[in-house]
């Protein structure tokens, strides 16, 4: 469909050959009309034929003008097909209509590999295609917007089920500089190794977890039963250090736990299971069991619990996320601070606020805080422990509520954690289905 | 603790473990002559560690236990000693908790035994398994002895 190099190559030697062409013609109008200014002979037919000449020579200029553009345009145009066709991407364009007026090698061998019909629009082929992946609603429903919103840009992941492959889909609307839509771009990137990847590394998680909770198992049964005095008597130095112990092999199963949580999230199967939640009973018991930690590091923790409703939520996972928001603050608080937990409502919904004096965390770090095994500068300075998975869990409880979760702070001074939840009421329809 | 006399030597005898020095009222070693006092418990779990674990615990809390190495074990001795309760692992050889369970469930001798089971991966879909392969009961790994006993409790006295 592009001019090849052959095709370039004689367009260039037709060119030059009309600007010779064109300035002959008008080195002879120059010297005609140099003729005419020395002997003013018969004026008017010399004047007639050095505008001639004139005239003549300047439409070959032009014309030559002319093609030297469309030559560069022609090498601009091979220049774009190589890079369409060297991607690896399959990408297609599409008129107004939907009609198909261009597509790379990777698309055509993706349209073939994944036997799609090879006529019609691309609104036909992508709707077939749809039919077969995890997600055929949901991207149905995108293509009708795109009859309504054109300018739309849609980016879908989905997987084709009996192929066994997933694949990116984005589309770009193609504007001309009028800003009037001329067609669309599609692109189809395969994603199949990635997922595959993940898949792995989930049941890698899961399979190491499992590996590891066993042995912990029995170490801590057994410690426990020598704690306890069955094998004995223990000496004050014996019970200090098989406490030590004992509350290792605690932080270990911790991690494992946490370490699964987020697998789950990642794999985006973490559930919740909703129920009566009584907000300033589960703050009431984290602060009541954090309290003695408190008091240990001599750090003060209040509690100012406001009114709030019963709503339908996960209250084992949202004392999860108190939890870890408390703990986390008296890690990051020193002695002689404070920290203050508060419960409330506000534009209808419950509010959750754990607030500290504690280090800090600079104000470029705060977007970075929710991602996994981030962990903030300036407790990497302190060498406080941590994985960097607390945050990350708190974030997927609070969305999994279908909430939002902020933070303000100031390093030095103290952060406060922001937790806002919707009051759902309980689903009384439903139960009632049940009933 | 001493050997579970039923069923060979299936389980380890941890040596030096005497009663804790502040409470005279849990039972030291039980004789042979009381078999059959107490409730049998079938324990399954082919991490021998944790089989001992279990054993130990379950004694001191006055029961006779019954270990099983594996799932086929587990399903001879059950049908063999009728025990009022079984604790197995999830993940074990030949025959796993899952597996197990159903068996149970339906084999005559063993339909009402009731069934908790003891996992390390207590993810909700595992857990919702076990349940529908007929369980009772789950307690996750690593499990404190008050669960257990509380646990394994709350199941016998209903009965």
């Amino acid at each position: 469909m592009l001019d090849s190099g052959t095709d370039t190559l004689r367009a260039r030697r037709r060119r030059r050959s009309f600007s010779r062409l064109a300035a002959a013609f008008l080195v002879v109008a120059v010297v005609a009309g140099l003729d005419l200014v020395a002997g003013p002979a018969r004026w008017a037919p010399s004047l007639l034929l050095v505008l001639l000449y004139l005239v003549a020579g300047g439409a070959l200029v032009l014309i030559a003008r002319l093609m030297d553009r469309e030559a560069r345009l022609d090498s601009r145009r091979a220049e774009l097909h190589a890079v369409l066709q060297s991607a690896d991407n399959g990408i297609c364009l599409v008129d107004r209509e939907g009609r198909l007026t261009f597509a790379n090698v990777a698309m055509e061998r993706l349209w073939k590999e994944l036997h799609l019909p090879k006529d019609g629009t691309i609104w036909d082929r992508l709707a077939a295609l749809a039919l077969r992946t995890d997600r055929a609603e949901k991207l149905l429903a995108a293509f009708a917007r795109l009859a309504d919103e054109p300018a739309l840009e849609i980016v879908e992941e989905a997987e084709v089920v009996d192929a066994g492959r997933s694949f990116v889909g984005r589309t770009v609307p193609v504007l001309d500089a009028s800003g009037q839509l001329l067609g669309r771009v599609f692109t189809l990137r395969e994603t199949t190794a990635e997922r595959r990847a993940e898949r792995l590394k989930d049941e890698l998680v899961a399979t190491v977890s499992h590996e590891l909770r066993t042995p912990l198992t029995s170490a801590i049964g057994f410690l426990d039963v020598v704690l306890e005095g069955y094998s004995g008597p223990l000496g004050d130095d014996q019970r200090e250090f098989l406490t030590i112990a004992r509350k290792s092999a605690n932080r270990l199963v911790r991690l494992v736990d946490d370490l699964l949580f987020t697998a789950k999230v990642e794999a985006g199967t973490l559930t919740i299971e909703p129920g009566i939640v009584r907000l300033a009973e589960v703050a009431a018991g984290c602060v009541a069991d954090l309290r003695g930690l408190a008091e240990r590091s001599r750090i003060g923790l209040a509690l100012e619990d406001g009114d709030v409703d019963a709503f339908w939520g996960d209250s084992e996972r949202l004392r999860q996320l108190l939890d870890n928001l408390v703990a986390n603050a008296l890690k990051f608080t020193p002695a002689g601070g404070s920290i203050v937990v508060r419960t409330g409502v506000e534009a209808g919904r419950a509010v959750i606020q754990v607030e500290d004096s504690g280090i800090g965390i600079p104000s470029k770090e705060i977007g970075l805080l929710f991602q996994r095994f981030f962990r903030a500068s300036t407790a990497v300075e302190r060498q406080l422990p941590g994985t960097g998975l607390g945050l990350r869990i708190c974030k997927a409880i609070v969305d999994a509520h279908g909430g939002t979760i902020g933070v303000q702070s100031e390093e030095g001074l103290g952060t406060t954690f922001r937790v806002e939840l919707p009051l759902r009421a309980a689903p009384v329809v439903a139960r009632a289905k049940v009933a | 603790m001493t050997v579970a006399p039923r069923s060979g030597d299936a389980t380890r005898t941890p040596s030096g473990i005497r009663p804790p020095p502040d409470r005279p009222d849990i039972p030291v070693v039980w004789r042979e002559d009381a078999i059959g006092t107490r409730p049998l418990v079938l324990v399954a779990d082919d991490d021998e560690d944790i089989r001992m674990l279990v054993t130990f615990r379950l004694e001191r809390s006055g029961y006779d236990v019954l270990p099983a190495r594996d799932g086929e074990e587990a399903l001879e001795l059950a049908v063999r000693h009728r025990p009022e309760l079984a604790v197995l692992d999830l993940m074990m050889p030949k025959l796993d908790g899952y597996e197990l369970t159903r068996r149970f469930r339906e084999l005559e001798e063993t339909r009402r035994m009731p069934v908790i089971l003891l996992t390390a991966r207590a993810q909700d879909d595992d857990v919702a398994r076990g349940f529908a392969a007929g369980a009772d009961d789950y307690i996750r790994k690593p499990f404190s002895p008050q669960e257990l006993r509380a646990r394994v409790q709350a199941i016998l006295g209903r009965r």
